[in-house]
């Protein structure tokens, strides 16, 4: 028994992309839950701690599922702050656990969409999207990270090629994973087919739409194996939106990650890196200190051969699937799966730490939001 | 004929934003004054295809070195990052929104 918290479960609902008639968001959150407590060996009459990301749980809040889910509780939040939520639930679930405030939390986030609910969504995100983007002609966020991307490519001397690999690399990943939504084969030469949406960035730059939901258990006082949180940071509006959005908020909280973590970017075994856009995921990597100034079009080349610290190893949100606000939960279930030696025919040797990271919330040009935990996995 | 332009700047600091805020980012002060905005400087361009089938120029400009950055609609594409374009306001759906066109 170890007297720290710890995550010992996760579960994830198929990534659907065309849901049927059945399929709800509460439904959704339900399964992936009954799959973390499965795979925990938890009963549902030991949780006393709920926490929920989702922005299509509406009308209902995270007290209302819990009433649907016959959960009485202790601790219950509710998260809406889109690719950020999973960290955040997971930052405030360890707080609580360690005050004593819950024995047994389950964290979930998910969405169900059909096309008209996601392009409504974007539309009308928030008041700049309501007020400045949507009457622009800007619509949701593609063309904003397009133009981030294109700042990028040329701060950074990268090549459409140099985000092909990375995706490329992500759905040989998916091909291992059976609730990705894309696993079939794809190349470099059908990631620079793909018909351009907002140029530089075509469909396959651009996270598929689905619906689904990922859940976490975790106990004050886990038995067996567990995954620990080393280190934790995030950064809300460090910027004021004033930068040109190539550096995320990690850049500023980085080195207090490593310091609490008490190890460094080389050490992890495994990496979790928010993908709602390849640019964004190269930016977060330096912001990190994962991939020094001047090594991006490096490290993207390394893993499209296969090697290096494996990344977004279940496929990431670019071929499993981008399920809302659970986009995010599914990196980070995803790095505990793989620490807590559940990831079968994906499991990484020896895997022991890892890095995972969240994003999001768009404001005027690129997101508010980023957060970042190092975790530990161990067998007792 | 152009309307008003919506940068403003913070009167008690001198800080341009857009679009104005409850409190300034840099000294919290709350009171706005528009700013006369004619020109800025290309950062980055996109198109994206609209519902009526139409394809929308889109770009982020940048007013002056420490300025404002922001995204703005073209009726003709932009070329290089770095061209200078000419600012003018129009009216959208009741919103008043920065358009551009590129300067040679």
């Amino acid at each position: 028994m170890s007297a720290a918290p710890g995550i010992i479960g996760v579960g994830e609902t198929p990534l659907l992309r065309r849901p049927g008639p059945d399929c709800s968001t509460a439904g959704l959150l339900a399964d992936a839950i009954d799959l973390a407590l499965a795979d925990a060996g938890v009963s549902a009459v030991e949780v006393d701690g709920l926490g929920v990301g989702s922005f299509t749980l509406r009308p209902d809040r995270a007290i209302d599922f819990a009433w649907r889910m016959g959960l009485g509780l202790r601790w219950c939040m509710q998260e809406e702050m889109g690719g950020a939520s999973a960290i955040n639930l997971l930052r405030q679930a360890w707080l609580a656990l360690a005050a004593g405030q819950a024995r047994t939390i389950v964290l979930v986030a998910g969405d169900h969409f059909v096309a008209a609910d996601f392009t409504a969504l974007v539309r009308q995100y928030n008041r700049s999207a309501q007020e400045q983007l949507t009457p622009l002609g800007s619509l949701g966020p593609n063309p904003l990270f397009a133009m981030l991307t294109q700042q990028q490519m040329r701060q950074a001397g990268l090549q459409r090629e140099d985000y092909g690999r990375l995706c490329v690399t992500q759905r040989r990943h998916a091909a291992g994973y059976a609730n990705a939504a894309y696993s079939q084969p794809m190349c470099l030469q059908d990631y620079l087919d793909a018909p351009m949406i907002a140029p530089p960035l075509g469909r396959l730059d651009c996270v598929p739409v689905v619906s689904g939901a990922a859940a976490l258990v975790l106990s004050a006082t886990p038995q067996g194996p567990s995954v620990h949180l080393r280190g934790g940071v995030a950064a809300f509006n460090l910027d004021r939106q004033e930068s040109n959005g190539l550096s995320t908020g990690l850049a500023s909280v980085a080195d207090a990650l490593w310091a609490q973590a008490g190890c460094g970017p080389q050490a992890m075994d495994v990496l979790g890196i928010y993908d709602d856009y390849p640019a964004m995921v190269l930016a977060q990597l330096q912001d990190l200190g994962v991939v020094p100034a001047g090594g991006l079009a490096a490290f993207t080349a390394q893993q499209y051969a296969g090697q290096g610290v494996p990344l977004n190893t279940a496929g990431g949100q670019l071929s499993a699937g981008q399920a809302g606000v659970g986009g995010g939960m599914h990196l980070l279930v995803e790095v505990a799966r793989q620490l807590l030696g559940r990831a079968g025919a994906r499991q990484l040797p020896q895997a022991r730490l890892g890095l995972a990271s969240g994003y999001g919330m768009v404001q005027q040009r690129y997101g508010m939001c980023a957060n970042a935990v190092v975790l530990e996995g161990r067998q007792s | 004929m152009s309307a008003t332009s919506q940068v403003v700047a913070c009167t008690q600091c001198g800080h341009q934003v857009y679009p104005a805020r409850l409190r300034c980012p840099r000294c919290h002060g709350a009171q706005w004054t528009p700013v006369a905005v004619s020109q800025a400087v290309l950062q980055a361009w996109t198109t994206q295809r609209q519902d009526d089938g139409t394809t929308a120029h889109l770009g982020i400009v940048r007013v002056g070195e420490d300025g404002p950055h922001l995204v703005v609609r073209f009726d003709t594409p932009p070329q290089h990052a770095g061209q200078t374009v000419a600012l003018q306001w129009r009216q959208i759906d009741g919103y008043v929104l920065p358009w551009g066109q590129c300067l040679a």
